[in-house]
């Protein structure tokens, strides 16, 4: 009776990230038309704008470090809110920037999609 | 079981107002059986995800082994099935996929209308059907009419404008009767305790009305869809009440209308009392569900259990006069009849309207001048031609919201009304009072010039229904009006309604001194609400303004507040995140988050399930002892210190709530600050996400997690600092990126902050953005800065790169 929900809460990050740092562009699948990124203080909707939004950031390399992760069940629909701070990598860079992302996921058929996506660096040094 | 659940937290969770209103409103509350099985705890069974596959890969039939209905996400499955939130906002999907022009704000809109969208959009619209009433009545009823709209089938768009009429009217039904949310305030400490000014404690319940109403909505629809209000809400009974003009009342600002319906509630109540004694029955107590002025008659709906005991007032002396009290014949007075559709000539249907108003509001409007102009609509030729015009005055009445709802679709959201609609011009419209264009305050509430000349409002009472709205106006023109003659002191009730109102009738009668004390007073945004701030009717800001006070002051009366049985909470440490270098060092200690670490459901660390569990808090009660546990802290002022605050709003669906199965509508609020701890005097950095649902006192707390961090600052996000270019903002955060010429004019530095910035460079040999992010981190004090710098530079905190080569 485990709240299974963490584990698709930790599976999405890991997976998640780890898209975002080798191949972006396959993150679309995880967005829908009805998905909402606020990037930073920008604010997309739907898959396709989405990925380009995560596509055209300026940076070549790119490597997250979860530091925390937290999750909730969100809605009747059976969402998952999940709460992940960590540290970015960017380039060449050796400082980290922390950054807190929040997501809401949303099952579709048997899987899930990205419903909400809140991403904000909170600290850019 | 489950009965004595839902019970105990109806008990709980609702005040007695709330609750009674409730009861009165929904009749019998539904809980079906299907709900037991939706509470939370049991609806996140056991779908697993193949570790070895994209999320993308649960396996089917295995997820849907432990669900307790079909999922209806699926957009395949929507369009063919009720969609999920059969309760709450039941709409077809191609019905809200007409209300394509509610103020959504996010810039970019797919191809294809999604239905979760639709459902966004419709809770955008009923919500801002709301701000249409100033009070619940008001909003009940333009929800009623926007839910009215979605049962017409019209697919291409023109229910809005199918709405619109509707809405037209019927919106004056819900006009000016403070009380019906007066009645339903919440009061509890931590709304009592905010900070901000009046409108921004915290609403009753507005988005339980939209559910209510949209639920209530549904059940009607369904019985009658397509008929108008007399017709299809056979719940309600209508009733004339009339010879109550010469009553005593009759001097009150609305004619003695509130009073009026306050007494017939109060005489209502007391033969349903009586009627509930003789047959030994519950008493449940009697509420006008609207009511209309028509001429010398008011008209009122209720509910048909009611109706007997509302039609025994006739003959009750009112103020000094025996009011007639009569049945009404639904089909005779139906609202929403307007004379649009009666006589021939005219436009017909809703396209045909919408596109009148579309043309004749785009010729109307100066986008240079920010102008729209809608004076002397009676002399429109094109409206004339239509005949909109030509017919019993009052028709402007009923037009009028119909006009503005087009704008509303002209105008698309309400920021982009605020950028670009500064001005309107309602001169020459022949007005006896703003009742007929009432609608125009919710429909630019950010309006900041008004020209009301040449009509013939008479006194201050014609204008009541405008008064404290426009809460940014700061230019008003009533000349060639009667009540400037009559009235001589109306500038300063003028002044005394609109806080930033500097000019009325070319006389200043605010000095600059005491505009920028109403600036600071009226705050009528929160300053940190960014353009993602997706809220409705102000509930989440009124939330957030209140939750840190009262998590600052007094949690157990925040948690009372704002919390019930089924919040649940959860907070993580994150320890390694990195310490803000301009930020006086503070030493870390053994323990450090001793306070915290033991509460942490950091899912990365916690993997033992009962571990996950223990830290996840069910319930007021946990939480209060939680958060008693947790260390007191000093947030920041949001208002006043607003650069420290980051925060983003979007509208949620399926939000679980006890009554609606399918879930509701509510927000996704997420924040990031900072706090002190009161005893420590540590900074740290936080990050609160909450999923908030219609409550008692206007929202509830329905989900929770808190991270908090170690100090971190807040230049990350904050526009004002030059390095944030506006895209991207990735890019603009790390300063390895770009190599800086020295700040310019248009980087938003005034002379003197230059002159630091180049000082701090100079002195420091950092790089000139750097040099800004520090003094923007120290108010632009040259000497705290410096010691920032210091300190920095002592705990090896400026790498090689803050530093010019």
């Amino acid at each position: 009776m485990a709240g299974n929900f963490e584990d698709i809460a930790k599976q999405f990050v890991d997976f998640y990230y780890n898209t975002f740092d080798t191949n972006r562009p396959a993150l679309g699948a995880l967005y829908r038309d009805q998905s909402m990124l606020t990037f930073e203080a920008g604010a997309v909707l739907g898959a396709t704008g989405i990925v380009e939004k995560l596509t055209s950031l300026p940076f070549e390399k790119i490597k997250h470090q979860i530091a925390t992760l937290d999750a909730q069940p969100s809605n009747e629909a059976g969402g998952i809110l999940v709460l992940v701070t960590g540290a970015l990598l960017i380039d060449e860079e050796q400082k980290p920037m922390n950054y807190t992302q929040s997501f809401q996921l949303v099952p579709e058929g048997g899987s899930y999609f990205v419903f909400n996506d809140v991403f904000r660096l909170v600290y850019g040094a | 079981m489950t009965g004595m659940k839902q019970d105990g937290r109806l008990k709980s969770a609702w005040g007695k107002s709330a609750r009674q209103q409730i009861e009165c409103l929904h009749q019998p509350l539904h809980i079906s059986p299907l709900h037991s099985e939706s509470t939370t705890t049991t609806y996140f069974p056991e779908p697993r995800l193949d570790s070895t596959s994209a999320p993308g890969a649960v396996s089917g039939s295995e997820f849907k082994r432990f669900w307790p209905r079909p999922l209806s996400i699926n957009q395949t499955q929507y369009s063919s099935r009720p969609p999920l939130f059969t309760k709450a906002f039941a709409v077809p999907a191609n019905a809200c996929k007409s209300i394509i022009a509610s103020p959504f704000l996010f810039t970019q809109r797919p191809a294809k209308q999604s239905t979760h969208n639709s459902i966004t959009i419709t809770m955008t619209a009923s919500v801002s059907a709301r701000r249409g009433g100033n009070n619940g009545r008001g909003f009940a009823q333009k929800s009623d009419a926007t839910r009215r709209q979605h049962t017409r089938t019209d697919r291409d768009g023109d229910l809005m404008m199918a709405g619109g009429a509707t809405a037209a009217g019927v919106s004056k039904l819900g006009r000016g009767r403070p009380r019906g949310r007066a009645g339903a305030r919440g009061q509890g400490s931590a709304s009592g305790s905010g900070p901000g000014p009046e409108r921004r404690t915290v609403n009753v319940a507005a988005l339980e009305r939209v559910v209510r109403r949209a639920n209530d909505s549904n059940k009607q629809s369904a019985a009658a869809p397509t008929k108008s209000i007399g017709g299809s809400n056979r719940m309600l009974q209508q009733l004339r009440i009339t010879n109550w003009k010469g009553s005593g009342a009759s001097t009150n600002a609305d004619g003695g209308v509130d009073a009026l319906i306050k007494f017939l509630e109060k005489r209502g109540n007391t033969n349903m009392k009586r009627h509930a004694e003789n047959r030994k029955i519950g008493f449940t107590p009697v509420k006008i569900k609207k009511y209309q002025v028509e001429g010398d008659a008011l008209i009122i709906w209720v509910l048909p259990s009611e109706f007997v005991s509302f039609l025994k007032i006739d003959g009750y002396q009112f103020v000094g006069v025996n009011i007639s009290v009569q049945k009404v014949e639904a089909k005779s007075t139906s609202p929403t009849r307007t004379s649009l559709n009666t006589s021939g000539g005219q436009p017909s249907s809703a396209s045909e309207l919408k596109a009148l108003f579309t043309s004749v509001l785009e010729k109307r409007f100066n986008r240079e001048q920010k102008l729209l102009d809608l004076s002397a609509l009676g002399q429109d030729a094109d409206l004339q031609a239509a005949g909109i015009f030509n017919a019993e005055a009052r028709t402007v009445e009923k037009v009028f919201p119909a006009m503005m709802k087009v704008c509303d679709i002209i105008f698309k959201s309400a920021h982009y009304k605020k950028e670009n609609v500064h001005s309107i011009t309602l001169a020459g419209n022949s007005l006896a009072s703003v009742g007929p264009v009432t609608t125009l305050a919710p429909t630019f509430k950010d309006l900041r010039n008004l020209d009301l000349s040449n009509n013939v409002l008479p006194d201050l009472p014609s204008m009541e229904a405008w008064r404290k709205k426009f809460p940014r106006l700061e230019l008003l023109i009533l000349s060639g009006n009667p009540l400037t003659v009559q009235v001589p002191q109306y500038k300063e009730t003028m002044k005394a309604w609109y806080p930033r109102l500097r000019s009325v009738d070319n006389e200043q009668i605010r000095t600059d001194s005491e505009m920028m004390a109403a600036n600071v007073d009226i705050k009528d945004s929160l300053p940190v609400l960014g353009p993602n701030w997706n809220d409705e009717g102000g509930l989440a800001e009124a939330f957030v303004t209140n939750f840190f006070v009262g998590y600052d002051n007094d949690r157990d009366a925040l948690v009372d507040y704002y919390y019930d049985d089924e919040t649940t909470f959860s907070l993580a440490v994150n320890s390694k995140a990195m310490g803000d270098p301009f930020h006086p060092s503070e030493p870390k200690q053994r323990g450090e988050w001793e306070d915290y670490i033991k509460f942490s459901r950091n899912l990365k660390a916690i993997t033992h399930p009962p571990a996950r569990n223990d830290r996840l808090h069910t319930g007021a009660a946990n939480i209060k002892a939680l958060f008693n546990k947790l260390p007191a802290t000093r947030h920041p002022n949001i208002l006043q210190e607003s650069g420290k605050w980051s925060c983003d709003c979007q509208m949620q669906y399926g939000v679980p709530d006890a009554r609606y199965p399918g879930g509701v509508g509510g927000f996704l609020i997420t924040i990031h600050s900072e706090f002190e701890e009161v005893v420590s005097k540590k900074h740290r950095s936080f990050d609160r996400t909450f999923i908030l649902g219609p409550g008692p006192n206007g929202v509830r707390v329905v989900k929770e997690m808190l991270t908090v961090r170690t100090y971190g600052g807040c230049h990350a996000w904050q526009p004002e600092q030059p390095m944030a270019a506006p895209s991207p903002a990735l890019m603009a955060a790390t300063p390895a990126v770009a190599p800086v010429p020295a700040p310019q004019g248009a980087d938003g530095l005034t002379p003197e902050q230059k002159a630091l910035v180049e000082e701090v460079t100079r002195q420091t040999n950092m790089k000139p953005e750097v040099s800004m992010m520090c003094l923007g981190e120290t108010d632009w004090d040259l000497q705290r800065a410096l010691a920032g710098f210091q300190t920095a530079l002592a705990n090896g905190n400026l790498g090689p790169e803050a530093f010019l080569s």
